[in-house]
């Protein structure tokens, strides 16, 4: 299996690629925001990931729309890169390529949870 | 997007929603440009990719005609050509660090005097198209480009890369000034020019493969068999065309000229004068002037002694007893200003409903203020919000974090917090619940902004015909919000200009009301960082502004935890100067000190000599007036640590035994050095030494002046010494002594100078 694995075109993977590059920019996120609660340097502050009682439907926007927008650019973003590679194009581009795919990712969800 | 900018109410237009997407995209973009490679090198590596070995590592993907270089150079130069010159102005105006444009990238020290000015855009809109172009041009050879969302991927990403090199040219243009100085500005000016690259980028990145095609076609058809030719041209033009158009577009702001009203000018004999505000006219700065024509420094102190605040402490008094024994020393001190700090949760502690005696408080101190020869400055104060911020009793935190104090400003009606944490983490301004009020505040939730514009209309009301009122300060150091900064300083501009056309209205209501001082702020962050997104240029249309930051660049702001300086307090200096002049607004430091520590074992409530004498310098060759933080401060003051022994940094107290702690002699003397409180014309030079009180100003009238208040110079000289001065342009000299030190008067005409010691 693993040899498979290894050869086979990258437009088949793209779908785990997707859900790990997503889910792992999710946790960095997260993490930063943790780390950082004045969320000068941290992407997203920490209240993007936190869900509290609310009035009204737009608090909850943060959580509602710009997570899923966010997972959603990266994974499609990430599939179509891989989807689209030549059997020649390594790692190190793909890095680069899925890099800038998470930095529009966030660009396009606003970073903000209002 | 929409919803973020409802509450921008006038700004919420087309323009406002432009700028609050770019700017939306940008910073956070920026910052993950440090973390997004590893989720990234996850995605790449954890599925075990790499290409099969067997297959030659030259192989490529078959690529479309129209993706070499020259195609890709004109489908990412066209878009920033045609759309550039229509948004790029509201991305570069909206964005953080457009107030700091005009002299870094002016390169007018490039040898023989050659000067880019606007071509800078060209710079940075070719360098953006070229690094587009080569890495949409070489990525094609590994993606598969004759896909539709490969390609538009595609595009955007490379227009990403090349918004990102502009973002870095503009930061090589400006490292050089950057550099200069002991501080690390280098580093946040990058980061918010690259994250303006990148909005450049997430902006027009998408209509870079659409543009591609079309033009790809159009040439193929028009160009026969000279596409090179064509391609090349065609970029060419749409930048030179881009570039031009983008100069072109940058918006000036027109501001109607301030005018003196027959009210204002009928105070010209008084002791206090109306103040007013002369607008920059070529080189010269704007400055706040009295109704008589002569620059005005408005010199002295903030007074939190009407405040508000939360008690944390019970038992201990939150503020110090204010009499008139207060501003008798004050005044002996040559201060000429009083910030007086006030509260809405006391004005209003009901919704609708004033407190008649708060008011009445006010007043009283107003005038007697007045009495001494001070202006003041009705600051509407506000820390963190506000008292009902305080976390309840047993309220228990996450590890880092302690419950809220809580501290002073908006009343507990208009405390919209919607659940959040009431725990602090590294700093108060940051606590969940505050950030929430702000947002609940800058949306106008309920109604809650518009209260507070209607109780800025009642206090301009009634202070519309008092010419000591200096100004009013609309909303001290106020919060970032749940918005991202940008968006924050959009809707703070949008607050601040709807209080000041409501101070207006209210002013011509009043027989003999005329228009006050506005004193701007930016938000806390200003405070804690030495900078900020400002709100927009052009956020109001009221001539009467005065920019008025809080300069704490090495006293209290954030880096100073990190070990570093990221802002000196030179450059805190010129970046509000440099804001201020992008405003069109005279500059005040609305508070600043705090050049020490109050705890240890050694406390130094005064601060650090030194550095107390380095502000005084750049503020003196700034030729602006200040309000040193504070006069006194409470032992049980949600500001003061409940360890101190002595609290406050000019008037101690020594928590104990309740007993007065005098200011140290070094911070006396700078604050009570000699200045001009009014100057013929404008100052063109001033100094004023502590230690030595050397003193020397010049100044420049714009035609002979006649006698009277119009050409009377009126300088403040300490100590008990006499001093001796030499003038040049000064007649009628006159020198008396009054408590605390002298008064220097005479007539100034045309060029003068004045010097003592």
């Amino acid at each position: 299996m693993p040899s498979i694995c290894r050869v086979s075109h990258p437009s088949r993977r793209a779908p785990f690629a997707a859900v790990v590059t997503a889910t792992g920019l999710l946790a960095v996120c997260a993490a930063a925001a943790y780390a950082d609660p004045t969320s000068l340097f941290a992407p997203l502050p920490w209240s993007a990931f936190q869900v509290t009682s609310v009035h009204g439907l737009w608090s909850v926007a943060g959580v509602a729309v710009f997570l899923p927008v966010l997972v959603l650019v990266t994974a499609w973003g990430t599939a179509v890169s891989f989807r689209g590679a030549a059997e020649s194009t390594g790692r190190r581009r793909m890095v680069v390529r899925l890099w800038g795919v998470t930095i529009l990712a966030t660009a396009r969800s606003r970073g903000s949870p209002r | 997007m929409i919803a973020e900018t409802a509450g921008a109410g006038v700004h919420g237009g087309a323009q406002t929603l432009v700028a609050t997407a770019l700017w939306d995209c940008g910073l956070p973009a920026s910052r993950v440009v440090l973390i997004g490679w590893i989720p990234a090198a996850l995605g790449a590596y954890a599925h075990r990719y790499r290409p099969r070995r067997e297959e030659p590592r030259r192989r490529r993907l078959p690529t479309p005609p129209h993706f070499g270089w020259r195609w890709s150079l004109t489908g990412t130069a066209l878009p920033l050509a045609l759309l550039g010159p229509l948004v790029g102005p509201m991305l570069w105006e909206g964005s953080p660090a457009a107030a700091f444009y005009g002299e870094p990238l002016s390169l007018r020290r490039l040898p023989f005097g050659l000067d880019l000015g606007p071509a800078r855009f060209g710079v940075e809109l070719t360098t953006a198209a070229i690094v587009g172009a080569i890495l949409l041009a070489r990525s094609s050879r590994r993606f598969d480009y004759t896909r539709p969302a490969d390609l538009l991927l595609g595009g955007w990403l490379a227009a990403l890369g090349g918004g990102a090199a502009a973002g870095l040219v503009q930061a090589a243009l400006a490292l050089p000034r950057d550099l200069q100085g002991s501080d690390f500005f280098f580093l946040p000016d990058a980061g918010l020019r690259i994250g303006t690259g990148l909005s450049l980028g997430v902006a027009f990145g998408w209509a870079v493969v659409p543009t591609l095609l079309l033009i790809s076609r159009l040439l193929d058809a028009i160009s026969g068999g000279r596409r090179r030719f064509a391609t090349v041209l065609a970029s060419a033009t749409a930048l030179a065309v881009g570039s031009w158009g983008l100069a072109q577009a940058t918006p000036s702001v027109a501001t109607p000229a301030p005018t003196i009203t027959a009210t204002a000018r009928a105070t010209a004999a008084a002791a206090l004068p109306a103040l007013t505000v002369r607008a920059a006219t070529g080189d010269s700065s704007a400055v706040i002037s009295d109704v008589n024509g002569r620059q005005v420094l408005l010199r002295g102190v903030n007074v939190n002694q009407l405040v508000d605040y939360a008690a944390p402490t019970p038992g201990r008094a939150t503020v110090r007893p204010l009499g008139d024994t207060d501003f008798a020393s004050m005044a002996a001190l040559g201060f000429d200003v009083v910030r007086l700090d006030i509260s809405w949760s006391a004005l209003e502690p009901s919704r609708g409903r004033y407190d008649q005696s708060y008011l009445d408080r006010i007043k009283a101190t107003v005038a007697m203020a007045a009495r001494h020869g001070l202006y003041t400055d009705l600051d509407m104060h506000e820390d963190a919000w506000g008292p009902a911020i305080a976390a309840p009793a047993g309220t228990s935190c996450p590890s880092g974090t302690t419950p809220s104090l809580g501290y002073d400003g908006a009343p507990a009606w208009a405390t919209l917090t919607d659940g959040a944490s009431r725990c602090q983490g590294l700093s108060r301004d940051l606590t969940p619940a505050n950030t929430q009020a702000f947002s609940a505040f800058y949306h106008d939730t309920d109604g809650i902004q518009t209260e507070l514009v209607h109780t800025w209309a009642m206090l301009a009301r009634t202070f519309a015909d008092d010419p000591s009122v200096a100004g009013y300060g609309l909303l001290n150091e106020p919060g970032m919000g749940d918005d991202p900064p940008a968006t924050s300083s959009v809707l703070l501009g949008a607050y601040e200009d709807r209080a000041v056309q409501a101070i207006r209205q209210a002013e011509q209501q009043v027989q003999g009301g005329f228009p006050h001082l506005v004193f701007i702020e930016p938000s806390v962050l200003w405070s804690g960082l030495g900078f900020d997104a400002a709100p927009p240029r052009g956020f109001s249309a009221d001539p009467y502004l005065v920019f008025a930051p809080h300069l704490y660049s090495e006293s209290i702001t954030m880096d100073r935890s990190l070990g570093l300086t990221l802002v000196s307090v030179e450059r805190g200096f010129a970046l509000a100067e440099q804001q201020a002049k992008t405003y069109g607004m005279p500059l005040w430091a609305g508070e600043w000190g705090w050049f020490g520590s109050t705890t240890g074992s050694s406390p130094h409530p005064s601060g650090d000599p030194a550095m107390l004498r380095r502000f005084a310098a750049a503020e003196d060759q700034a030729r602006i007036g200040d309000a040193y933080w504070v006069w006194r401060q409470a032992c049980g003051s949600p500001e003061s640590d409940r360890q101190a022994r002595v609290v406050g940094n000019l008037v101690g107290v020594d928590c104990a035994t309740g007993k007065d702690v005098p200011p140290s002699a070094a911070t006396i003397s700078v604050l009570r050095r000699a200045y001009p409180r009014a100057a013929p014309g404008a100052l063109t030079s001033l100094s004023s030494d502590s230690a030595t009180k050397a003193f020397s100003l010049a100044g420049l009238t714009p035609a002979a002046t006649a006698g009277g208040p119009a050409c009377t110079l009126d300088v403040w000289y300490p100590g008990a010494t006499k001093p001796t001065p030499s003038t040049t342009g000064i007649t009628q000299l006159t020198v008396h002594q009054i408590t605390g030190g002298w008064r220097v008067t005479g007539c100034a005409s045309g060029r003068y100078r004045l010097s003592i010691g």
